[in-house]
């Protein structure tokens, strides 16, 4: 079954699969490569020689973005809002994942919270600005938080369900008969053992909150409140001319979501396709 | 007796938080559109109940309308191309292909990509001063399509569409190969030991046992063009006019900029209304089909 043993025309196939399958794998990289190198030219090389490497790295592009664009403070408000998020989103969604599917069951309340799926963030934005308005939280980035988990709430719900399902029943009634109490059992033994959920959850809640943009736009205004993405959104007006900083306010923003992603790949492909599946 | 009731307050207890959350800042909120979409209000003045006018009126607007198209085609070309390409490219990763993993990861990479992010990208591609996509096809000898992409009124709405469609082929892809790699071994040996090739094994074998896989992927390409606002906000802000706008970009300028939340929630409402609708259509074909 070696490659050359085969006939020449399955090694043409084989052939064609890996020119189709490495021109696609192209197509997807080649463009964020493209930014990545101009986010290191200035406009005259961006405009004189578009795709080549640049001769003198101006990281100073980086610099400018991060300081004098103040990317870095949008980096920081998004990276709090984002965590912020999957604490609050967590902690709730395991105790009543738990409770659902491990000390009473509720085909209504399942049935309830997997509403959520259908429900496009487009249906929120209004009422959410008067929430707020009338909480006297408007402009604040706690805001976000509150939103931010509520709309995950359905897909976690979810996904932690799937998960707390799997568990052996035995390891509570263990647990009961050493004397443990349900809440005793939670913390000690089902949140350790759901792990691989939470991370699901944490992971796919975090590129969901990193990557919004209209909640951001509808419920934060000043600048320096603004999450990465609004900001991203902002530069385009303000620094629509100077592409070698618009480039590395690009870059800024994709990396964490770049290294997230290589990290927990098994996490955020097994979290897309559930979600997919739900559907 | 006092730990079943120590039981049933705790079940309460550690209910209670992702139930408020989830009711006040989903549930109500939703229902509160509803409500909104009856009345003729700008979000300061009185809510003043003017029944069904607002969907009435939407009806017969023209703008509503355009962007109603816009979404239309952006879901059938999204259907054309994602599904065939994502079923193409799972494939040949699914036939005993060396890094198959690696290609996976590259595929899927744009999207957990922020769609503000990547419509940037394109925006810069597009853009008439350093306009990568004109230099590429002056260098491949295509210099005469060359054009001004988001103001030329031919190639506009494609253009916003073009980032949203490649963005997401690696989420077909990979809900395509983990649909093959469940599909039975046994199976697709024994075609291909009765001396069906790779081609006739695909579509008599394999093909008709992934079928309900589509449907997901035909569900996911209706509500993700529905719910499409990013590319198009951020490229043209769905300008000039409503052209290059689908109804979620409609339904923020209606409500944000134009102040007009009764509209607003009207249009959100047809989008509501249209995804459950097209959902539960699909989903309804798929049941009756496993019955027959």
């Amino acid at each position: 079954m070696t490659f050359f043993g085969k006939s020449w025309q399955s090694r043409l196939a084989a052939l064609c699969k890996y020119i189709v399958l490495t021109l696609a794998a192209v197509l997807c990289l080649y463009p964020f490569l493209w930014v990545v190198l101009s986010s290191l030219k200035d406009n005259s090389s961006i405009y004189g020689d578009p795709f080549g490497l640049p001769m003198s790295p101006m990281f100073e592009n980086y610099a400018k973005a991060w300081k004098g664009a103040d990317v870095g403070r949008n980096f920081i408000n998004s990276m709090a809002v984002c965590l912020a998020t999957l604490a609050v989103l967590i902690v709730i969604t395991a105790m009543g994942s738990y409770i659902l599917t491990r000390v009473k069951r509720s085909i209504l309340l399942d049935t309830y919270f997997s509403l959520g799926i259908m429900i496009p963030i487009h249906a929120l934005l209004i009422p959410s600005v008067l929430i707020f308005k009338n909480l006297h939280l408007t402009d604040n980035l706690f805001s976000l938080v509150i939103m931010y988990a509520a709309v995950n709430i359905s897909f976690s719900m979810f996904i932690m369900n799937g998960f707390m399902k799997g568990i052996p029943k035995e390891l509570d009634e263990a647990a009961t008969i050493d004397g443990c109490g349900k809440g005793q059992i939670f913390f000690r033994i089902i949140l350790p053992v759901a792990k691989p959920g939470i991370a699901t959850v944490a992971t796919l809640a975090f590129l969901n909150c990193w990557n919004d943009l209209l909640m951001g736009l509808v419920l934060i205004s000043s600048p320096q409140k603004k999450t990465l993405a609004l900001a991203i959104s902002a530069l385009k007006g303000s620094y629509a001319t100077q592409y070698g900083l618009l480039c590395a306010g690009f870059v800024i923003s994709i990396v964490p979501v770049m290294i997230m992603y290589l990290l927990f790949q098994k996490q955020v492909i097994a979290g897309m396709t559930a979600g997919a599946v739900k559907g | 007796m006092s730990s079943k009731r120590k039981e049933t307050l705790l079940a309460a207890g550690f209910l209670m938080p992702v139930f408020i959350v989830y009711t006040v800042f989903l549930f109500v909120p939703l229902v509160n559109t509803a409500m909104y979409s009856l009345t003729k209000w700008n979000g300061v003045t009185e809510k003043v109940f003017i029944g069904i006018r607002n969907y009435q009126e939407l009806f017969h607007n023209a703008d509503y309308w355009i962007t109603f198209q816009n979404t239309i085609k952006l879901v059938v070309i999204t259907l054309v191309i994602q599904i065939p390409t994502g079923l193409l490219l799972a494939y040949l990763l699914y036939i005993n292909t060396k890094g198959s993993k690696v290609f996976r990861t590259i595929f899927f990479l744009p999207v957990v990509i922020a769609p503000v992010a990547i419509a940037l990208m394109f925006s810069l591609f597009y853009n008439s001063e350093i306009g990568v996509f004109n230099r590429i096809l002056e260098m491949i000898g295509l210099g005469g399509l060359q054009t001004n992409w988001l103001s030329n009124t031919k190639t506009l709405l494609y253009a916003v569409m073009a980032p949203q469609v490649w963005q997401y082929i690696g989420l077909y892809v990979t809900i395509f190969l983990g649909a093959l790699q469940a599909v039975p071994e046994e199976l697709v040996e024994s075609a291909e030991i009765d001396g069906a090739g790779k081609i006739r094994t695909f579509f008599y074998v394999v093909l008709p046992q992934i079928v309900n896989f589509t449907n997901i992927c035909v569900i996911l390409c209706v509500t993700g063009s529905l719910k499409a606002f990013e590319h198009s906000w951020i490229m043209t802000g769905g300008g000039p006019g409503v052209r290059s706008a689908y109804l979620g970009v409609y339904m923020y300028k209606t409500a944000f900029v134009n102040s007009d939340f009764g509209t607003g929630s009207a249009i959100t409402m047809t989008i509501v209304a249209l995804s459950l609708a097209i959902t539960g259509l699909i989903n309804g074909i798929g049941r009756w089909r496993e019955r027959e």
